[in-house]
């Protein structure tokens, strides 16, 4: 059987995951737990049905499409039994208003290298190319590193932007075929990080190094996250370590907290831990990325902030 | 604010609202009009609740009659108390109120639509009505009204400001005026000289109002280091009255012109007076509207009044002209004088002039109209030459030394050209806006365009900086003087005019850029100064834009991207690869071609030697597939506008389908090419255009006014409305009828002939599950490049009386709004009476995939055979151009597209009222992508507390 690929969205004019107009390829399935994190329909490696209350004209096609009477149309709106469900998507093709979507497409590698190579007169444009990210790409790591060698031979820019949670002999089978590394950083504390992630941050510092040893350019992507990130020591940290660490570090992107992410925690039955977060204010972040570009100078920070009074 | 209806209760509000209906039907043009009707029209008003039925069908009484109609009604109208005292009060347009859903209709909505021209009399009865009754609000506020400031009128002047910005702040603060003395000199010339051919008398017209229309010039145009004068009206800010074309459209509407919405205008009762009682009873039956009319068959006179397949646009006038500014930069108009009579000496010895195609016009006489109208060009330069003078000899106390220093200069510019030769760069910009005010004093106030400004420009910059002359600075100035000066041209148009082409602009277009006749890359300095005047002043005018080829220096694109992120808003690109091959394709020479310029929106031309009447009507491709879909009868107005093509319910495949489209397509617009021919008759009889004709190639040599076919390159051409409208109905139809089954024939077309009432899950099918034109798909794409291609194909196939051919545009100017309320519900699940789809874009909030994808499947479509033109709008999130990469991206998104073959683009900037708009209407909004840092989220699936949160963040970015 030929190798198969989850992804839960092939998002195209994608600017800020490397360099150019790209395509983003972001894989189900991620070993990270943060409690912030925007993509929840990347968490699971399953397909996940998901209900858009803005869409439901209540036509209840979908119940009768159902054939393991899953779905439940309530005054509070879709109750989807998640143990029932298996994500067939009968009722997703029965709905005539896209209300119900299966989060989670299988791809061959040919067929997703089809799919990236629609924009490649813009990446010729712009110097742009194809981004693996999720989720996290290196837990479907045979199936990208054969997609990867397609993309090699297309003559496709590629860039990976993972976690670091993977295995390390998983990086050096990819590596070679990999243009870019776009590497999250989150926490530095040990211990802060099992708290916000659900995971030790060892392996994932230890990774960066040896992905810098190996002399792979990398973006170094940390989310700037209220009461996890977001504070002057962690960031301080984080800035010894790549300016001590990481020689290869052509970047450092502060991201933000952002809240576009909230609505996909209730299409999902998932509670959302930022639920009533505010975003941080302006001088929040750049006395944050004063405190990076002190060591770093490439640091950058980007996103929105708090509203605040003229 | 908008007034309101002036009772709550409902039995007052029935007694105000009946006795109105009876004031109406006292009317005898209103009661004519309804009796014609034959019909039962059920009015339902809300808030309060009246309900009344007027009966005319025996066609001899109006019976108004309170409550619910005992029979089923023709039309039913349903429309909240305001809105209806809105429209009646002047206030609200009704084809607005029509097309915003603020009126409701059901049944046959042709009947109400011949009812509309009577709304001028209807307004001034209400308010007489309202004053009888004694409700004071009416008189009160239609007084405060009609003298109000505009919105910025209120805006103080920044003291530090610099002579630029004043000049601007004048521009955007002062009211528009009405001004009536092109129409009384030229009525006043026209009565003196009757008997004389033609072309004589409009070149004396002409010569008169440039003779005795008041010169003024403002005092900023002359304290700084430069000035551009010459003014198009009496008025700082006026719009022309033009009683053989348009004009005698809006004169109906000038009692209520001053508190209409939008584009309210100021006019004195004076004026109305002169204009009525003087100058418009020698039009009657003398318009161009009332030649044509007296010409066009039953059938074609019938589709125009419906205004349901086309809008034909040339009853108004013809505008949209490109004149050799090149050549009277060289030459200077002195030389046409001196030419024409020369010419007209030639052929006065040979015995018999050369006749024109249409034997109508004589080459003598169009040779001695010639000197007469560029005489009359010359003369108006003089007279501003002397005004200068006048006070530039006020004494010291009224003036400032550099004042009178700068006045001195525009005596000699002045005095110097037209008539000469332009020497210098503010030579050449005051030469160019002395011919672009006669032309639209000849013809009128649309789309005289300036075409390569930077290739106009270029040698009296060169000749000016190498003598150390002019500055960079300097240039810059001049250049924005000059954009001002030129936005003070809007026309004055009447109420339906304005919905189809909203904005009060005059589409003068100018473009930078581009390659010379060899393809070598044209690019000079003066593109830059240009690109970055507009930068700085971002005037409607000119309607800018910029020639993109492969050759197009990267540092140019960068400029003009990063002037956008800092920004300049109005700009558009084209694309020579794709504009050349089809102008080629028309048989214009590649080197010519190469030259080629844009007319109005974004109609290719070759300037100075072409008459394209580039914008002769609007073509409505929607209709034309309900057409194919209801066998030939409206599903809004009923009648019989199309062929017999078939019962729908017996097609059994979509090539059936297509078929049916094709020959409606081909009917109608065999009709529309019936009444454009008899317009161009029309103008070649009864309004050549002499000085447009002197100073378009090759008239001077082939003896022949521009109407009579003189220009070198001769076109009309006309656009069709819809295409992506008809391409996602027809994969609609493809999909889920002809492949999958889900929805039969007769499911369909008893859902579009109920408008989706009660069928919205169907309706919902129809849009979702259906492929789209905007997404890269090229099954769904196939369809609307068809549906396009067709229309070409059909109107390629005809000719125009001066032998020149039609030509297809695909663009809509704001006409999609007002073509989609005369077409039902369609198999793309779009409801009865909305927007067609704009353009070539994607139909509104159907692409999905962002902007790459919908730029694909653009390019799929068939550019060459485009000739006139195409518009490609895509929605732009300024923050997103404010970002680092943002102007870079933009190039390289544009650079591929054209590279893909696409032919023109711009962006719209997404604002919060777009936003708001989407949280009102998501369905039509889907496309909308916000971004923040990376992360993005289709606008219409967020909840509304994050929506709300984008929107007051949007306050703050613009």
């Amino acid at each position: 059987m030929s190798l198969r690929g989850v992804t839960f969205n092939v998002q195209r004019f994608s600017t800020e995951d490397g360099p150019g107009i790209r395509t983003t390829v972001f894989f189900k399935g991620c070993p990270l737990r943060c409690a912030w994190c925007h993509n929840p329909e990347g968490i699971s490696p399953r397909p996940e049905l998901i209900w858009y209350d803005v869409r439901c004209i209540g036509a209840r096609d979908c119940l009768r499409a159902c054939p393991v009477d899953a779905l439940e149309l309530t005054a509070q709106g879709m109750r989807i039994n998640r143990q029932r469900c298996d994500a067939c998507g009968a009722c997703a093709e029965a709905c005539p208003a896209a209300a119900l979507e299966v989060i989670g497409r299988t791809w061959t590698p040919e067929a997703l290298l089809a799919e990236v190579q629609k924009d490649t007169i813009f990446y010729e444009t712009s110097g742009g190319g194809v981004t693996l990210s999720g989720g996290e790409p290196m837990m479907q790591a045979d199936f990208v590193l054969a997609f990867l060698g397609l993309c090699r031979e297309a003559g496709l820019h590629a860039a990976l932007d993972t976690c670091g949670a993977a295995a390390w002999a998983r990086y050096k089978q990819v590596l070679p075929l990999v243009d870019l590394v776009l590497y999250d950083l989150k926490i530095y504390d040990a211990n802060c990080h099992q708290d916000g992630t659900g995971v030790d941050n060892c392996t994932i510092l230890d990774n960066a190094r040896r992905i810098a040893e190996t002399g792979q350019p990398m973006w170094i992507r940390t989310p700037v996250i209220p009461g996890y990130t977001a504070n002057v020591e962690n960031i301080a940290a984080l800035a010894k370590f790549i300016a001590d660490e990481l020689p290869t570090v052509q970047r450092w992107d502060l991201l933000a907290y952002t809240n576009l992410g909230q609505p996909k925690y209730h299409r999902l039955d998932r509670p959302y831990a930022m639920e009533s977060v505010p975003l941080l204010i302006r001088a929040e972040m750049e006395a944050l990325h004063a405190v990076a570009a002190e060591r770093v100078s490439t640091a950058v920070w980007s996103g929105a902030t708090r509203q605040e009074e003229a | 604010m908008a007034s309101r209806f002036p009772y709550e209760d409902p039995s007052q509000a029935a007694e105000f609202a009946l006795g109105y209906f009876c004031r109406l039907r006292a009317d005898s043009d209103i009661l004519a009009t309804w009796l014609g009707l034959r019909a039962l029209i059920q009015v339902n008003i809300t808030r309060p609740e009246v309900s009344v039925y007027v009966n005319t069908r025996d066609g001899e009484r109006m019976e108004i009659t309170p409550g619910i109609a005992p029979e089923p009604p023709a039309l039913t109208l349903t429309l909240s108390a305001d809105t209806f005292h809105c429209i009646y009060a002047g206030e609200m347009n009704v084809f607005l109120a029509f097309a915003t859903r603020k009126i409701k209709t059901k049944g046959n909505v042709a009947l109400i639509m011949k009812t509309t021209w009577t709304l001028p009399q209807a307004i001034r009865i209400y308010r007489q009505y309202g004053v009888e009754l004694g409700l004071r609000s009416f008189e009160v506020e239609w007084t405060a009204k009609a003298s109000a400031p505009m919105r910025s009128g209120d805006l103080p002047e920044p003291a530090a400001a610099t002579h630029v910005e004043r000049l601007l702040g004048r521009r955007l603060r002062t009211r528009p005026e009405v001004c009536i003395e092109r129409a009384r000199y030229y009525t006043e010339s026209m009565r003196q000289s009757e008997g004389e051919p033609q072309v004589i008398r409009q070149a004396k017209a002409l010569a008169h109002v440039l003779e005795n229309l008041s010169v003024h010039i403002e005092p900023d145009e002359a304290t700084g280091a430069v000035g551009i004068v010459g003014a198009i009206t009496s008025k700082v800010l006026g719009a022309g009255v033009y009683p053989e074309g348009i004009g005698s459209r809006v004169l109906g509407e000038l009692e209520t012109i001053g508190f209409r919405e939008p584009n309210p205008f100021t006019v004195t009762n004076e004026q109305i007076r002169e204009l009525r009682d003087e100058i418009m009873p020698y039009w009657r039956g003398r318009t161009l509207e009332d030649y044509a009319r007296a010409q066009w068959s039953p059938e074609v006179k019938e589709a125009v009044d419906q205004v349901a397949p086309f809008i034909a646009t040339e009853i108004a006038g013809i505008g949209h002209m490109l004149l050799n500014y090149a050549e009277i930069l060289g030459k200077g108009l002195e030389w046409y004088v001196r030419e024409a009579e020369r010419l007209a000496r030639e052929v006065g010895k040979q015995g018999s002039g050369k006749s024109g195609n249409l034997e109508s016009g004589v080459a003598e006489d169009f040779y001695q109209a010639v000197a007469i109208a560029c005489r009359g060009v010359i003369r108006f330069a003089e007279r501003y030459a002397q005004e200068a003078e006048r006070l530039a000899s006020l004494g010291q106390d009224d003036i400032l030394p550099h004042r009178r220093d700068e006045l001195v200069r525009i005596v000699e510019v002045c005095r110097r050209v037209p008539r000469h030769p332009a020497r210098t760069f503010q030579e050449a910009l005051q030469a160019i806006q002395f011919v672009l005010v006669a032309a639209q004093i000849e013809d009128y106030e649309s789309a005289f365009s300036i075409g390569r400004l930077d290739q106009l420009l270029w040698p009296t910059y060169q000749a000016d900086f190498e003598a150390g002359r002019l500055t960079e600075a300097e240039a810059l100035e001049l250049l924005q003087c000059f954009y001002i000066k030129i936005s003070h041209s809007i026309p004055l148009f009447d109420a339906d005019v304005s919905l189809a082409f909203a904005g009060m602009t005059a589409f003068a277009n100018a473009v930078v850029g581009g390659t010379d006749a060899d393809g070598s890359d044209a690019t000079n300095p003066v593109s830059y100064l240009a690109v970055e005047a507009m930068r700085r002043v971002n005037t409607q005018q000119p309607n800018f834009g910029v020639r993109i080829h492969p050759g197009t220096p990267p540092e140019f694109l960068d400029a003009i991207t990063r002037a956008m992120a800092d920004g300049l808003q109005n700009i558009q690109f084209f694309n020579d690869e794709a504009i050349v091959p089809a102008l080629v394709n028309r048989g214009v020479p590649l080197e010519e071609a190469r030259n080629y310029a844009i007319i109005g929106c974004v109609e290719p031309a070759v300037p100075g030697v072409s008459f394209t009447s580039s914008d002769a009507a609007l073509f409505n491709l929607g209709l034309c597939l309900e057409l194919a879909l209801n066998n030939g009868r409206g599903r809004l107005f009923t009648d019989q506008l199309g062929l017999p093509t078939g019962d729908p319910r017996s097609y059994t495949d979509i090539e059936q389908i297509i078929d049916a489209y094709r020959q409606q397509v081909a009917y109608l617009v065999g009709l529309m090419v019936q009444a454009l021919d008899v317009l161009a008759e029309v103008h070649a009889e009864f309004k050549p255009k002499p000085f447009i004709s002197a100073t378009t190639g090759d008239c001077l040599e082939r003896g022949l006014d521009l109407t009579w076919g003189g220009a070198r390159y001769d076109f009309t051409g006309v656009q069709g409305i819809g295409s992506a409208t008809v391409g996602d109905s027809l994969a609609a139809l493809d999909a889920l009828v002809f492949r999958e089954s889900r929805v039969t024939m007769d499911e369909l077309v008893a859902a579009l002939d109920a408008d989706f009432e009660g069928c919205e899950p169907l309706r919902q099918m129809l849009v979702n599950r259906a492929p789209k034109y905007g997404n890269d798909t090229p099954a769904a794409d196939r369809f609307t490049r068809l549906a396009a291609e067709i229309y070409c194909q059909e109107v390629a196939k005809h000719r125009n009386p001066r032998g020149g051919r039609y030509q297809p545009g695909l663009y809509s100017v704001t006409t999609h709004v007002a073509l989609g309320l005369v077409v039902g519900a369609t198999p793309d699940g779009r409801r009865a009476g909305t927007p067609l789809s704009q353009g070539v874009s994607p139909a509104q909030g159907r692409d999905r995939q962002g902007p790459t994808a919908a730029l694909r499947s653009t390019a799929r479509l068939n550019h060459r055979l485009v000739s006139n033109g195409s518009a490609c709008n895509q929605k732009l999130n300024p923050t997103f151009l404010q970002s680092d990469k943002g102007p870079e991206t933009l190039a390289s998104l544009l650079t591929g597209y054209f590279q893909l073959g696409g032919m023109q683009l711009q962006w719209n900037l997404v604002d919060r009222e777009m936003l708001l708009a989407a949280q009102e209407h998501p369905e039509d909004h889907r496309d909308l992508i916000v971004r923040v840092s990376g992360y993005s989220a289709h606008f219409t699936d967020l909840e509304r507390v994050v929506q709300d949160e984008l929107i007051s963040r949007m306050e703050h970015v613009l």
